[in-house]
């Protein structure tokens, strides 16, 4: 009984796994006999999957497993990027799908596979061990073209958002190199795109982006540097707050208000936000939504400060009088 | 006075030559490394011997001599071969200078160069210091051996390969092996095939198989055109040749429009993916041997990146070039604006994916004729 016992207990907690392998537990305690062999199998299923990747018969499900584990595999990015033609096979699942995307006609199945890819290039992107060799490879590049999808069916809707998450691993470490390569490469109406079109959740990936490339001096500096970039910006923000008016998001709204904050930085942005910062910033009408967001409440307070201060500094106005008399 | 012309034409080339001095220094020592002198020695001999009429550049100008150093370190190299040896003495002896009063450079000392199937060596041991007396006397000894009439023929082949060679030197700089060595011949001859190719590539297919596509889509022209037949019987005389003269719009519209967009989209692709490739590769293969694996390797991932990225990044640049085009020309032919969008927009939908597969074509043998830098 005591034998028969472990023996069964081993398949459930590896469902879905390569089965275990049938192995005598000595005259050791049960606890110590059972964990051991577990988390031998565990790691062997991890290195195991890596190899199935450069197998095409093998690639789809062993995507699908490295996927789904890869919050539990804490060195899973060394392991991708160093093994031999494991981002070479990644890459070639994200090209392969290039022809779907115009006439737009992504399948779920293709969609849910090339995603799958995509969550491990995420852990790469994560990983402070790879996410610079992963830049100097240019890998994102191969994402753009992702971002520039226009349709609005759930397997292209997923594809933008896999492929953002994985721009957002990047920019997460506040890293001036990453930060560099982004701008390089034009990452900017990419998002700005999905700002304008995308899903909720999208939207707020990419304003979360554009909020990290403004926190950076380059960044900001970069998207100051002409009145073009400044209200290709602006006007994607005030159009996303109009629309927020009608369909509120406590966490799109939070990352909105830091990205105007940020540019009430820099001196000209600060002015030109004097007459193109939406009026429901300044109304009251979000007050609702961020009665339970202290941190936000105090950037837009500091936000509408800033414009108000830099506001006085020009010339009093009688608006402006008006506000201060409230 | 025409002396006097053809010397000054002659003292420019040079001195455009010798400011470029360190370019022929690096075109012997790449070529001895890879047995590729029996191109180079002729081929120098050839720019020298004027030097002798010119008064800038006859001996002892130091950059002349630079060159004679070398060709004298050269021609004491163990086991050259006799065609190579003859080419440098009879340029010393157009030049009028004594080899022994030369003192020869030490450039290569430190070089390694190819010893197997390397053309410039011969495997038996010759004398370096047989006079020239001697020499002429074995010849005429051993003429089957050393018969006099075959070197003509060897210096003419030596010069017909030599562009091949010299194309190969620059467009792939890689130290191969040398059982590679065949190989690389071969990818020399093939050279200016593939250049002739990429030019054909850019009009040839854009015509065979856009012609193949229009006559694809003439059905789809043909249900078109019933509607502009209902609008205008005017043109029933012209719907009877319309299909034709569509299948020249879309032609000559597609090719307008590949040639307008097709430059930054190849060179954008072909950088980002020589760049992932040289680092991949690299990567993966940093442990290997065998540098024609590597090679192999390299070669078909890029071109794969290469198309894939050119093919998806021209199609919207090409959307709109190719609309545009169209519009302007099917608007020659008909009055009606509702119509010219009906059948550009046709034409567009139908062709688009051929004119993108164009491009990734042209992307895909582009970036096969630029050398990876991966060493």
């Amino acid at each position: 009984m005591a034998n028969l016992q472990p023996s069964l207990s081993i398949p459930p907690s590896f469902a879905g796994a390569s089965p275990p392998s049938p192995s005598p537990i000595g005259g050791g305690g049960v606890g110590g006999g059972v964990g051991q062999p577990a988390k031998d199998m565990k790691m062997a299923s991890a290195e195991q999957l890596v190899l199935d990747l450069c197998d095409p018969e093998l690639r789809e499900n062993a995507l699908l497993e490295l996927s789904k584990k890869r919050e539990i595999f804490q060195d899973l990015a060394p392991l991708l990027w160093h093994s031999f033609g494991t981002v070479a096979a990644l890459l070639q699942e994200i090209v392969s799908i290039y022809s779907a995307l115009s006439p737009p006609t992504l399948s779920p199945g293709a969609s849910n596979r090339v995603c799958n890819a995509l969550a491990l290039l995420q852990c790469v992107a994560s990983h402070p061990e790879t996410r610079i060799l992963f830049l100097t490879a240019h890998i994102p590049l191969y994402l753009y073209p992702f971002l520039n999808t226009t349709s609005k069916t759930r397997p292209f809707e997923y594809l933008r958002l896999t492929s953002l998450g994985v721009i957002g691993a990047l920019v997460k470490v506040d890293d001036t190199e990453v930060i560099s390569f982004l701008l390089q490469t034009e990452i900017i109406p990419l998002c700005l795109r999905t700002m304008e079109m995308g899903s909720e959740l999208s939207k707020t990936v990419a304003t979360f982006i554009v909020q990290k490339i403004l926190l950076d001096d380059v960044g900001l500096r970069y998207i100051c540097a002409t009145a073009e970039r400044f209200f290709a910006v602006g006007s994607v923000l005030a159009n996303m707050v109009v629309s927020l008016a009608e369909q509120p998001s406590t966490r799109l709204l939070k990352h909105i208000i830091r990205c105007y904050l940020r540019l009430s930085d820099n001196s000209r942005a600060c002015a030109a936000l004097q007459t193109c910062l939406p009026d429901m910033l300044k109304d009251g009408t979000f007050n609702n939504c961020l009665r339970d967001d202290p941190t936000t409440r105090r950037w837009l307070q500091q936000l509408l400060l800033n414009v108000t201060g830099a506001g006085m500094g020009a010339a009093p106005q009688p608006g402006l009088d008006h506000m201060m008399g409230i | 006075m025409i002396y006097a012309e053809f010397n000054c034409h002659y003292d420019l080339f040079m001195y455009y030559s010798s400011c470029h001095g360190l370019f022929i220094s690096i075109l012997f020592f790449q070529a001895y490394e890879r047995g590729l002198m029996i191109a180079i020695i002729p081929f120098t001999s050839k720019i020298l011997e004027p030097c002798q009429s010119s008064i800038a550049y006859r001996p002892p100008n130091p950059w002349t001599m630079g060159i004679l150093s070398l060709l004298v370190e050269i021609y004491n190299l163990p086991n050259l071969k006799m065609n190579l040896k003859f080419d440098i003495e009879v340029l010393f002896k157009n030049l009028s200078v004594d080899m022994k009063d030369v003192k020869p450079s030490s450039l290569l000392k430190d070089r390694i160069r190819q010893i197997e199937g390397n053309p410039d060596f011969s495997n038996k041991d010759v004398s370096a210091s047989q006079a020239p007396v001697v020499a002429e006397v074995s010849s005429g000894v051993m003429p089957t051996i050393n018969h006099v009439e075959p070197q003509p023929e060897i210096n003419s082949t030596s010069r017909a390969t030599s562009l091949p060679n010299m194309l190969s030197q620059y467009a792939a700089p890689l130290r191969l092996p040398t059982n590679n060595m065949v190989e690389d011949d071969k990818s020399a001859l093939i050279m200016p095939e593939q250049v002739s190719s990429l030019g054909l590539s850019q009009v040839s297919p854009s015509q065979t198989p856009s012609l193949s596509s229009s006559s694809f889509s003439l059905s789809q022209l043909i249900a078109a055109i019933p509607r502009a037949d209902i609008y205008f019987r005017i043109n029933e005389k012209l719907s009877s040749f319309g299909s034709l003269q569509y299948s020249k719009i879309m032609d000559m519209a597609l090719d307008k429009a590949i040639k307008e967009i097709i430059g930054p989209v190849i060179q954008r692709s072909v950088t980002i993916a020589s760049r992932t490739t040289k680092e991949l590769i690299l990567k993966d293969y940093a442990m290997e041997a065998d540098d024609s694996a590597v090679s192999r390797s390299a070669h078909l991932m890029v071109g794969t990146l290469a198309g894939s990225l050119a093919h998806v990044t021209s199609k919207e640049p090409l959307r709109v070039a190719l609309s545009s085009h169209l519009r302007s020309l099917i608007q020659g032919i008909t009055n009606n604006t509702e119509s010219t969008e009906q059948i550009m927009l046709i034409l567009v939908n139908d062709n688009l994916d051929l004119g993108c597969a164009l491009i990734e074509t042209v992307a895909t043998r582009k970036v096969g004729l630029y050398s990876l830098p991966l060493y």
